[in-house]
Protein backbone atom coordinates (compact mmCIF):
# COMPACT_ATOMS: atom_id res chain seq x y z
CA UNK A 1 0.00 0.00 0.00
CA UNK A 2 1.54 3.25 -1.07
CA UNK A 3 0.19 6.66 -0.30
CA UNK A 4 0.51 8.71 -3.47
CA UNK A 5 1.26 11.81 -1.44
CA UNK A 6 4.42 10.18 -0.05
CA UNK A 7 5.81 9.55 -3.51
CA UNK A 8 3.98 12.07 -5.61
CA UNK A 9 6.67 12.94 -8.12
CA UNK A 10 7.54 9.70 -9.87
CA UNK A 11 5.61 10.65 -12.99
CA UNK A 12 6.82 14.21 -12.61
CA UNK A 13 10.39 12.95 -12.49
CA UNK A 14 9.71 10.83 -15.55
CA UNK A 15 8.25 13.79 -17.40
CA UNK A 16 11.17 16.10 -16.57
CA UNK A 17 13.68 13.43 -17.57
CA UNK A 18 11.82 12.78 -20.81
CA UNK A 19 11.79 16.51 -21.52
CA UNK A 20 15.53 16.63 -20.86
CA UNK A 21 16.08 13.67 -23.19
CA UNK A 22 14.08 15.34 -25.97
CA UNK A 23 15.93 18.60 -25.38
CA UNK A 24 19.27 16.82 -25.69
CA UNK A 25 18.09 15.35 -29.00
CA UNK A 26 17.24 18.86 -30.23
CA UNK A 27 20.58 20.26 -29.07
CA UNK A 28 22.49 17.43 -30.73
CA UNK A 29 20.55 17.98 -33.94
CA UNK A 30 21.43 21.66 -33.93
CA UNK A 31 24.78 22.81 -35.28
CA UNK A 32 25.73 24.63 -32.09
CA UNK A 33 27.53 21.84 -30.36
CA UNK A 34 31.14 20.78 -30.50
CA UNK A 35 32.30 17.19 -30.38
CA UNK A 36 33.26 17.16 -26.69
CA UNK A 37 29.92 18.62 -25.66
CA UNK A 38 28.11 16.28 -28.02
CA UNK A 39 29.71 13.23 -26.47
CA UNK A 40 28.78 14.46 -22.97
CA UNK A 41 25.21 15.10 -24.11
CA UNK A 42 24.99 11.74 -25.79
CA UNK A 43 26.23 10.02 -22.63
CA UNK A 44 23.60 11.86 -20.58
CA UNK A 45 20.94 10.99 -23.18
CA UNK A 46 21.61 7.27 -23.02
CA UNK A 47 21.62 7.40 -19.20
CA UNK A 48 18.27 9.18 -19.24
CA UNK A 49 16.75 6.73 -21.71
CA UNK A 50 17.87 3.80 -19.57
CA UNK A 51 16.52 5.44 -16.41
CA UNK A 52 13.19 6.19 -18.07
CA UNK A 53 12.89 2.65 -19.33
CA UNK A 54 13.58 1.33 -15.81
CA UNK A 55 10.92 3.61 -14.36
CA UNK A 56 8.40 2.41 -16.93
CA UNK A 57 9.21 -1.21 -16.23
CA UNK A 58 9.08 -0.91 -12.46
CA UNK A 59 6.19 1.53 -11.94
CA UNK A 60 2.85 0.52 -10.47
CA UNK A 61 -0.33 2.50 -10.76
CA UNK A 62 -1.38 4.15 -7.51
CA UNK A 63 -5.02 4.65 -6.58
CA UNK A 64 -6.54 6.46 -3.66
CA UNK A 65 -10.28 6.05 -3.32
CA UNK A 66 -12.42 8.54 -1.43
CA UNK A 67 -15.84 7.48 -0.23
CA UNK A 68 -17.47 10.68 0.83
CA UNK A 69 -20.96 11.98 0.83
CA UNK A 70 -20.18 14.60 -1.72
CA UNK A 71 -23.31 16.63 -1.14
CA UNK A 72 -21.29 19.13 0.88
CA UNK A 73 -18.32 19.77 -1.31
CA UNK A 74 -16.46 21.87 1.24
CA UNK A 75 -15.85 19.02 3.66
CA UNK A 76 -13.60 16.07 3.14
CA UNK A 77 -15.06 13.25 5.20
CA UNK A 78 -13.33 10.04 6.13
CA UNK A 79 -13.66 6.86 4.17
CA UNK A 80 -10.44 6.97 2.20
CA UNK A 81 -9.03 3.73 0.96
CA UNK A 82 -5.92 3.15 -1.10
CA UNK A 83 -4.46 0.49 -3.23
CA UNK A 84 -1.73 0.26 -5.71
CA UNK B 1 -68.56 10.94 25.44
CA UNK B 2 -68.17 13.93 23.30
CA UNK B 3 -65.89 13.13 20.46
CA UNK B 4 -62.58 15.11 20.28
CA UNK B 5 -62.94 18.28 18.36
CA UNK B 6 -59.99 18.96 16.09
CA UNK B 7 -58.88 22.17 14.56
CA UNK B 8 -58.60 22.33 10.81
CA UNK B 9 -54.84 22.33 11.05
CA UNK B 10 -54.95 19.36 13.38
CA UNK B 11 -57.02 17.50 10.83
CA UNK B 12 -54.47 18.33 8.16
CA UNK B 13 -51.57 17.30 10.35
CA UNK B 14 -53.37 14.08 11.25
CA UNK B 15 -54.02 13.23 7.63
CA UNK B 16 -50.47 14.05 6.62
CA UNK B 17 -49.08 11.88 9.38
CA UNK B 18 -51.35 9.04 8.34
CA UNK B 19 -50.37 9.46 4.71
CA UNK B 20 -46.68 9.59 5.46
CA UNK B 21 -47.01 6.51 7.56
CA UNK B 22 -48.94 4.62 4.95
CA UNK B 23 -47.09 6.01 1.93
CA UNK B 24 -43.74 7.36 3.02
CA UNK B 25 -42.72 7.50 -0.61
CA UNK B 26 -44.63 6.65 -3.75
CA UNK B 27 -43.61 6.46 -7.36
CA UNK B 28 -46.19 7.73 -9.77
CA UNK B 29 -46.13 7.76 -13.53
CA UNK B 30 -48.14 10.30 -15.47
CA UNK B 31 -48.16 13.07 -18.02
CA UNK B 32 -47.04 16.59 -17.21
CA UNK B 33 -49.58 19.40 -17.48
CA UNK B 34 -49.68 23.04 -16.42
CA UNK B 35 -45.92 23.14 -15.84
CA UNK B 36 -44.75 26.42 -14.37
CA UNK B 37 -41.89 27.87 -12.34
CA UNK B 38 -42.54 30.55 -9.73
CA UNK B 39 -39.85 33.01 -8.65
CA UNK B 40 -37.30 30.88 -10.45
CA UNK B 41 -37.44 28.62 -7.41
CA UNK B 42 -40.73 26.76 -7.03
CA UNK B 43 -42.03 24.31 -9.61
CA UNK B 44 -45.68 23.44 -9.98
CA UNK B 45 -47.20 20.99 -12.42
CA UNK B 46 -50.04 18.56 -12.69
CA UNK B 47 -49.57 14.85 -13.16
CA UNK B 48 -52.44 13.25 -14.97
CA UNK B 49 -53.70 10.25 -16.76
CA UNK B 50 -56.92 9.86 -18.69
CA UNK B 51 -59.12 10.08 -15.61
CA UNK B 52 -57.31 11.82 -12.82
CA UNK B 53 -55.18 14.89 -12.26
CA UNK B 54 -52.97 15.44 -9.18
CA UNK B 55 -51.06 18.62 -8.37
CA UNK B 56 -47.33 18.33 -7.84
CA UNK B 57 -44.81 20.62 -6.20
CA UNK B 58 -41.00 20.60 -6.06
CA UNK B 59 -38.05 22.98 -5.82
CA UNK B 60 -36.10 23.86 -8.89
CA UNK B 61 -32.98 22.63 -7.11
CA UNK B 62 -34.38 19.10 -7.16
CA UNK B 63 -35.19 19.11 -10.85
CA UNK B 64 -32.55 17.41 -12.92
CA UNK B 65 -34.23 17.28 -16.28
CA UNK B 66 -36.14 19.39 -18.65
CA UNK B 67 -39.86 19.19 -18.11
CA UNK B 68 -42.62 20.46 -20.30
CA UNK B 69 -46.29 19.76 -20.75
CA UNK B 70 -47.13 16.49 -22.39
CA UNK B 71 -44.03 14.65 -21.18
CA UNK B 72 -44.42 11.25 -19.60
CA UNK B 73 -42.58 11.21 -16.30
CA UNK B 74 -42.07 9.04 -13.29
CA UNK B 75 -41.95 10.99 -10.04
CA UNK B 76 -40.81 9.93 -6.61
CA UNK B 77 -42.95 11.86 -4.16
CA UNK B 78 -44.67 12.13 -0.81
CA UNK B 79 -48.45 12.70 -0.67
CA UNK B 80 -49.40 15.80 1.17
CA UNK B 81 -52.46 17.83 2.13
CA UNK B 82 -51.65 21.49 1.74
CA UNK B 83 -52.80 24.23 4.10
CA UNK B 84 -55.26 25.27 1.44
CA UNK B 85 -56.83 21.85 1.67
CA UNK B 86 -55.62 20.64 -1.63
CA UNK B 87 -54.08 17.27 -2.17
CA UNK B 88 -50.62 17.44 -3.67
CA UNK B 89 -47.56 15.37 -4.28
CA UNK B 90 -44.30 16.80 -2.96
CA UNK B 91 -41.86 15.60 -5.56
CA UNK B 92 -38.27 14.66 -4.67
CA UNK B 93 -37.15 13.24 -7.94
CA UNK B 94 -38.36 13.22 -11.51
CA UNK B 95 -37.21 10.97 -14.29
CA UNK B 96 -38.43 10.88 -17.84
CA UNK B 97 -40.51 7.80 -18.47
CA UNK B 98 -40.68 7.65 -22.24
CA UNK B 99 -38.00 7.49 -24.89
CA UNK B 100 -39.62 10.35 -26.74
CA UNK B 101 -39.57 12.50 -23.61
CA UNK B 102 -35.93 11.76 -22.95
CA UNK B 103 -35.09 12.76 -26.48
CA UNK B 104 -37.08 15.97 -26.28
CA UNK B 105 -35.50 16.94 -22.96
CA UNK B 106 -32.05 16.14 -24.28
CA UNK B 107 -32.44 18.24 -27.40
CA UNK B 108 -33.93 21.13 -25.49
CA UNK B 109 -31.13 21.22 -22.92
CA UNK B 110 -28.52 20.74 -25.61
CA UNK B 111 -29.86 23.69 -27.57
CA UNK B 112 -29.91 25.79 -24.43
CA UNK B 113 -26.30 24.93 -23.50
CA UNK B 114 -25.12 25.47 -27.03
CA UNK B 115 -26.72 28.89 -27.03
CA UNK B 116 -24.92 29.65 -23.78
CA UNK B 117 -21.61 28.57 -25.28
CA UNK B 118 -21.04 25.68 -22.89
CA UNK B 119 -19.87 23.42 -25.70
CA UNK B 120 -17.77 26.02 -27.50
CA UNK B 121 -14.64 24.60 -29.04
CA UNK B 122 -12.67 27.72 -28.10
CA UNK B 123 -12.91 26.89 -24.42
CA UNK B 124 -11.69 23.32 -24.75
CA UNK B 125 -8.46 22.76 -22.86
CA UNK B 126 -5.76 20.28 -23.70
CA UNK B 127 -5.05 17.32 -21.48
CA UNK B 128 -1.49 16.71 -20.29
CA UNK B 129 0.60 14.44 -22.46
CA UNK B 130 2.15 12.68 -19.48
CA UNK B 131 -0.26 13.17 -16.55
CA UNK B 132 1.07 12.84 -13.03
CA UNK B 133 -2.06 12.88 -10.90
CA UNK B 134 -5.65 12.77 -12.08
CA UNK B 135 -9.06 12.65 -10.46
CA UNK B 136 -11.51 9.91 -11.33
CA UNK B 137 -15.25 10.15 -10.68
CA UNK B 138 -17.17 6.90 -11.02
CA UNK B 139 -18.55 4.03 -9.03
CA UNK B 140 -16.15 1.47 -7.62
CA UNK B 141 -18.70 -1.20 -8.42
CA UNK B 142 -18.91 -0.31 -12.10
CA UNK B 143 -17.14 -2.43 -14.67
CA UNK B 144 -16.02 0.85 -16.20
CA UNK B 145 -13.88 1.53 -13.13
CA UNK B 146 -12.00 -1.76 -13.41
CA UNK B 147 -11.61 -1.37 -17.17
CA UNK B 148 -10.22 2.12 -16.72
CA UNK B 149 -7.74 1.06 -14.03
CA UNK B 150 -6.59 -1.94 -16.04
CA UNK B 151 -5.90 0.08 -19.18
CA UNK B 152 -4.31 2.98 -17.33
CA UNK B 153 -2.09 0.58 -15.41
CA UNK B 154 -0.97 -1.20 -18.56
CA UNK B 155 -0.33 1.98 -20.50
CA UNK B 156 0.96 4.47 -17.95
CA UNK B 157 1.83 2.82 -14.64
CA UNK B 158 3.45 5.95 -13.26
CA UNK B 159 0.00 7.53 -12.96
CA UNK B 160 -1.53 8.37 -9.59
CA UNK B 161 -5.31 8.38 -9.38
CA UNK B 162 -7.46 10.12 -6.82
CA UNK B 163 -10.75 8.30 -7.15
CA UNK B 164 -14.07 9.59 -5.87
CA UNK B 165 -16.55 6.79 -5.46
CA UNK B 166 -20.03 8.00 -6.49
CA UNK B 167 -23.38 6.58 -7.45
CA UNK B 168 -23.72 6.83 -11.21
CA UNK B 169 -27.44 6.16 -11.42
CA UNK B 170 -30.50 6.64 -9.29
CA UNK B 171 -31.76 9.36 -7.09
CA UNK B 172 -28.45 10.16 -5.41
CA UNK B 173 -26.32 10.06 -8.53
CA UNK B 174 -26.61 13.67 -9.69
CA UNK B 175 -25.73 15.05 -6.27
CA UNK B 176 -22.90 12.58 -5.92
CA UNK B 177 -21.35 13.33 -9.28
CA UNK B 178 -21.73 17.10 -8.91
CA UNK B 179 -20.42 16.93 -5.32
CA UNK B 180 -17.37 14.89 -6.34
CA UNK B 181 -16.51 17.24 -9.20
CA UNK B 182 -16.75 20.23 -6.90
CA UNK B 183 -14.88 18.47 -4.06
CA UNK B 184 -11.95 17.62 -6.32
CA UNK B 185 -11.85 21.16 -7.70
CA UNK B 186 -11.86 22.68 -4.22
CA UNK B 187 -9.53 20.25 -2.46
CA UNK B 188 -7.27 19.12 -5.28
CA UNK B 189 -7.07 21.84 -7.92
CA UNK B 190 -3.53 20.63 -8.67
CA UNK B 191 -4.93 17.56 -10.45
CA UNK B 192 -4.03 17.61 -14.13
CA UNK B 193 -7.24 16.03 -15.36
CA UNK B 194 -10.63 15.05 -14.08
CA UNK B 195 -12.09 11.89 -15.55
CA UNK B 196 -15.81 11.13 -15.32
CA UNK B 197 -16.85 7.72 -16.60
CA UNK B 198 -19.78 5.37 -16.53
CA UNK B 199 -20.38 2.13 -18.36
CA UNK B 200 -23.20 1.36 -20.73
CA UNK B 201 -26.83 1.31 -19.61
CA UNK B 202 -30.33 2.25 -20.58
CA UNK B 203 -31.17 5.78 -21.66
CA UNK B 204 -32.69 6.33 -18.24
CA UNK B 205 -29.55 5.06 -16.51
CA UNK B 206 -27.43 7.54 -18.41
CA UNK B 207 -29.73 10.49 -17.69
CA UNK B 208 -27.55 11.60 -14.79
CA UNK B 209 -25.00 12.77 -17.33
CA UNK B 210 -27.58 14.76 -19.25
CA UNK B 211 -28.66 16.79 -16.24
CA UNK B 212 -28.03 20.46 -15.91
CA UNK B 213 -26.20 20.32 -12.55
CA UNK B 214 -23.68 17.77 -13.84
CA UNK B 215 -23.16 19.71 -17.07
CA UNK B 216 -22.65 22.99 -15.18
CA UNK B 217 -20.32 21.41 -12.63
CA UNK B 218 -18.14 20.11 -15.45
CA UNK B 219 -18.32 23.47 -17.18
CA UNK B 220 -17.14 25.18 -13.98
CA UNK B 221 -14.29 22.74 -13.36
CA UNK B 222 -10.89 24.42 -13.12
CA UNK B 223 -9.36 21.00 -13.72
CA UNK B 224 -9.48 19.95 -17.40
CA UNK B 225 -12.16 17.33 -17.87
CA UNK B 226 -12.61 14.19 -19.90
CA UNK B 227 -15.93 12.36 -19.89
CA UNK B 228 -16.74 8.93 -21.29
CA UNK B 229 -20.27 7.69 -20.70
CA UNK B 230 -21.96 4.52 -21.97
CA UNK B 231 -21.24 2.96 -25.32
CA UNK B 232 -19.83 4.58 -28.39
CA UNK B 233 -23.23 5.54 -29.78
CA UNK B 234 -24.34 7.22 -26.58
CA UNK B 235 -23.86 10.95 -26.55
CA UNK B 236 -24.32 12.72 -23.24
CA UNK B 237 -24.36 16.44 -22.57
CA UNK B 238 -21.64 15.84 -19.98
CA UNK B 239 -19.41 14.55 -22.78
CA UNK B 240 -20.19 17.57 -24.94
CA UNK B 241 -19.30 20.05 -22.20
CA UNK B 242 -16.10 18.25 -21.25
CA UNK B 243 -12.77 19.46 -22.58
CA UNK B 244 -12.31 16.07 -24.21
CA UNK B 245 -15.07 13.67 -25.13
CA UNK B 246 -14.31 9.98 -24.86
CA UNK B 247 -16.58 7.51 -26.62
CA UNK B 248 -16.40 5.01 -23.77
CA UNK B 249 -14.70 4.64 -20.37
CA UNK B 250 -11.92 2.56 -21.90
CA UNK B 251 -11.50 5.21 -24.59
CA UNK B 252 -11.13 7.76 -21.79
CA UNK B 253 -8.37 5.62 -20.27
CA UNK B 254 -6.56 5.47 -23.60
CA UNK B 255 -6.89 9.20 -24.20
CA UNK B 256 -5.68 10.29 -20.77
CA UNK B 257 -2.68 7.95 -20.66
CA UNK B 258 0.33 7.78 -22.95
CA UNK B 259 1.16 4.28 -24.12
CA UNK B 260 4.10 2.61 -22.41
CA UNK B 261 4.98 0.81 -25.66
CA UNK B 262 4.94 4.06 -27.61
CA UNK B 263 7.04 5.64 -24.88
CA UNK B 264 9.56 2.84 -25.09
CA UNK B 265 9.64 3.32 -28.85
CA UNK B 266 10.03 7.05 -28.32
CA UNK B 267 13.02 6.46 -26.03
CA UNK B 268 14.63 4.30 -28.71
CA UNK B 269 13.72 6.93 -31.32
CA UNK B 270 15.38 9.67 -29.27
CA UNK B 271 18.56 7.61 -28.94
CA UNK B 272 18.46 6.83 -32.67
CA UNK B 273 18.18 10.52 -33.46
CA UNK B 274 20.99 11.33 -31.05
CA UNK B 275 23.19 8.65 -32.60
CA UNK B 276 22.37 10.01 -36.05
CA UNK B 277 23.18 13.53 -34.89
CA UNK B 278 26.54 12.39 -33.52
CA UNK B 279 27.22 10.62 -36.84
CA UNK B 280 26.38 13.76 -38.78
CA UNK B 281 28.57 15.83 -36.46
CA UNK B 282 31.44 13.43 -37.07
CA UNK B 283 30.87 13.64 -40.82
CA UNK B 284 30.85 17.43 -40.61
CA UNK B 285 34.09 17.37 -38.65
CA UNK B 286 35.60 14.88 -41.11
CA UNK B 287 34.71 17.20 -43.97
CA UNK B 288 36.12 20.17 -42.09
CA UNK B 289 39.32 18.30 -41.36
CA UNK B 290 39.55 17.27 -45.01
CA UNK B 291 39.02 20.86 -46.14
CA UNK B 292 41.62 22.07 -43.66
CA UNK B 293 44.01 19.42 -44.90
CA UNK B 294 43.49 20.67 -48.45
CA UNK B 295 44.30 24.18 -47.30
CA UNK B 296 47.42 22.96 -45.54
CA UNK B 297 48.43 20.94 -48.58
CA UNK B 298 47.97 23.99 -50.79
CA UNK B 299 50.05 25.99 -48.35
CA UNK B 300 52.62 23.25 -48.36
CA UNK B 301 52.69 23.28 -52.17
CA UNK B 302 53.16 27.01 -52.15
CA UNK B 303 56.01 26.63 -49.67
CA UNK B 304 57.60 23.91 -51.75
CA UNK B 305 57.28 26.04 -54.88
CA UNK B 306 58.78 28.95 -53.05
CA UNK B 307 61.63 26.79 -51.82
CA UNK B 308 62.31 25.46 -55.31
CA UNK B 309 62.31 29.00 -56.64
CA UNK B 310 64.76 30.07 -53.99
CA UNK B 311 66.95 27.08 -54.78
CA UNK B 312 66.86 27.97 -58.45
CA UNK B 313 67.84 31.53 -57.70
CA UNK B 314 70.56 30.40 -55.36
CA UNK B 315 71.84 27.91 -57.91
CA UNK B 316 71.96 30.55 -60.61
CA UNK B 317 73.72 32.98 -58.32
CA UNK B 318 76.16 30.24 -57.41
CA UNK B 319 76.77 29.39 -61.06
CA UNK B 320 77.34 33.04 -61.88
CA UNK B 321 79.78 33.30 -59.06
CA UNK B 322 81.46 30.11 -60.16
CA UNK B 323 81.83 31.45 -63.69
CA UNK B 324 83.38 34.65 -62.48
CA UNK B 325 85.77 32.60 -60.38
CA UNK B 326 86.50 30.43 -63.34
CA UNK B 327 87.32 33.51 -65.44
CA UNK B 328 89.56 34.82 -62.73
CA UNK B 329 91.33 31.48 -62.53
CA UNK B 330 91.77 31.42 -66.31
CA UNK B 331 93.30 34.84 -66.39
CA UNK B 332 95.48 33.88 -63.45
CA UNK B 333 96.47 30.76 -65.35
CA UNK B 334 97.35 32.89 -68.36
CA UNK B 335 99.50 35.09 -66.22
CA UNK B 336 101.12 32.10 -64.63
CA UNK B 337 101.59 30.52 -68.00
CA UNK B 338 103.48 33.57 -69.17
CA UNK B 339 105.81 33.29 -66.19
CA UNK B 340 106.56 29.59 -66.71
CA UNK B 341 110.41 28.93 -66.72
CA UNK B 342 109.90 26.46 -69.55
CA UNK B 343 108.68 29.32 -71.62
CA UNK B 344 111.94 31.13 -70.88
CA UNK B 345 113.92 28.05 -71.84
CA UNK B 346 111.93 27.91 -75.08
CA UNK B 347 113.17 31.33 -75.86
CA UNK B 348 116.80 30.10 -75.61
CA UNK B 349 117.63 31.02 -72.04
CA UNK B 350 119.32 28.47 -69.75
CA UNK B 351 119.30 27.87 -66.00
CA UNK B 352 122.47 26.96 -64.22
CA UNK B 353 122.18 24.99 -60.98
CA UNK B 354 124.75 23.91 -58.52
CA UNK B 355 123.59 21.15 -56.31
CA UNK B 356 119.99 22.05 -57.27
CA UNK B 357 120.45 25.70 -56.43
CA UNK B 358 119.95 28.14 -59.25
CA UNK B 359 123.12 30.11 -59.83
CA UNK B 360 122.84 33.83 -60.12
CA UNK B 361 126.40 34.79 -59.29
CA UNK B 362 129.67 33.21 -60.52
CA UNK B 363 131.12 33.55 -57.10
CA UNK B 364 128.68 30.97 -55.87
CA UNK B 365 130.90 28.43 -57.60
CA UNK B 366 134.46 27.36 -57.21
CA UNK B 367 136.78 25.62 -59.55
CA UNK B 368 135.76 22.15 -60.53
CA UNK B 369 132.12 22.48 -59.36
CA UNK B 370 129.72 20.52 -61.47
CA UNK B 371 127.23 22.93 -62.75
CA UNK B 372 124.05 21.60 -64.36
CA UNK B 373 122.75 23.73 -67.21
CA UNK B 374 119.08 23.37 -67.96
CA UNK B 375 118.47 23.91 -71.65
CA UNK B 376 115.24 23.72 -73.61
CA UNK B 377 115.80 20.19 -74.70
CA UNK B 378 117.83 18.78 -71.86
CA UNK B 379 120.44 19.24 -69.16
CA UNK B 380 124.02 19.99 -69.90
CA UNK B 381 126.50 18.87 -67.28
CA UNK B 382 129.48 21.21 -67.03
CA UNK B 383 132.44 21.85 -64.74
CA UNK B 384 133.68 25.18 -63.64
CA UNK B 385 137.05 25.93 -64.95
CA UNK B 386 137.38 29.49 -63.88
CA UNK B 387 134.88 31.43 -61.99
CA UNK B 388 135.19 34.89 -63.38
CA UNK B 389 133.46 38.12 -62.93
CA UNK B 390 132.72 40.71 -65.63
CA UNK B 391 134.06 43.35 -63.38
CA UNK B 392 135.90 44.99 -66.20
CA UNK B 393 134.40 43.64 -69.35
CA UNK B 394 131.21 42.50 -70.66
CA UNK B 395 130.53 38.91 -70.33
CA UNK B 396 132.11 37.09 -73.20
CA UNK B 397 131.31 33.44 -72.90
CA UNK B 398 133.70 32.69 -75.74
CA UNK B 399 136.54 33.80 -73.73
CA UNK B 400 135.78 32.05 -70.49
CA UNK B 401 134.58 28.67 -71.52
CA UNK B 402 136.44 25.99 -73.21
CA UNK B 403 133.57 25.11 -75.33
CA UNK B 404 133.09 28.75 -76.20
CA UNK B 405 129.56 28.22 -75.53
CA UNK B 406 127.57 30.86 -73.85
CA UNK B 407 125.65 29.31 -71.09
CA UNK B 408 124.44 32.34 -69.31
CA UNK B 409 123.19 35.50 -70.73
CA UNK B 410 122.68 38.37 -68.53
CA UNK B 411 120.80 41.15 -70.15
CA UNK B 412 121.50 43.54 -67.39
CA UNK B 413 124.88 44.74 -68.78
CA UNK B 414 125.09 47.71 -66.53
CA UNK B 415 125.43 45.70 -63.39
CA UNK B 416 128.75 44.18 -62.72
CA UNK B 417 128.24 40.58 -61.88
CA UNK B 418 130.68 37.67 -61.37
CA UNK B 419 131.03 35.36 -64.36
CA UNK B 420 131.79 31.71 -64.39
CA UNK B 421 133.74 29.70 -66.88
CA UNK B 422 132.67 26.18 -67.25
CA UNK B 423 133.73 23.19 -69.21
CA UNK B 424 131.63 20.31 -70.33
CA UNK B 425 132.28 17.09 -68.55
Amino acid sequence: MTNPSKNPRSASNFRSQLEELEKITSVLESDDVDLTQAIDYFKRGTELAASLQDQLNQAELKIQTIRNKFTDSSTGQSGISEKS
Amino acid sequence: MTPDVLTVTEVRDFINQTLSYAYPQIIVEGEIASFRINQDKWIFFDLKDKQTTISCFMTKYQLNTVLEDGMLVRVTATPNLTKWGKFSLTVKYVELAGAGEVKIAFEKLKAQFEAEGLFAIERKRQLPEYPIRIGLVTSTEAAAFNDFIKIASDRWPLLEILHCHVQVQGEQAVNDVVGAIKWLNINHPELEALVVIRGGGSQEDLQVFNTEPVVRALYASVIPTIVGIGHEDDVCLAELVADVRAATPTDAARIITPDKINLTQNLAYQIDRQTGAIGQLLNRLRTQISLSANVYMALERQTADSLANTLRRFSKAFDDKLNSWRLAVNSAQLILHGANPERILMRGYAIAKLNGIILSDPTMTKLGDNVMIQLRKGILATRVIAPVTNKHTKTSPNTVTRVNKRVVQNNDQSIEKPQISIEFS
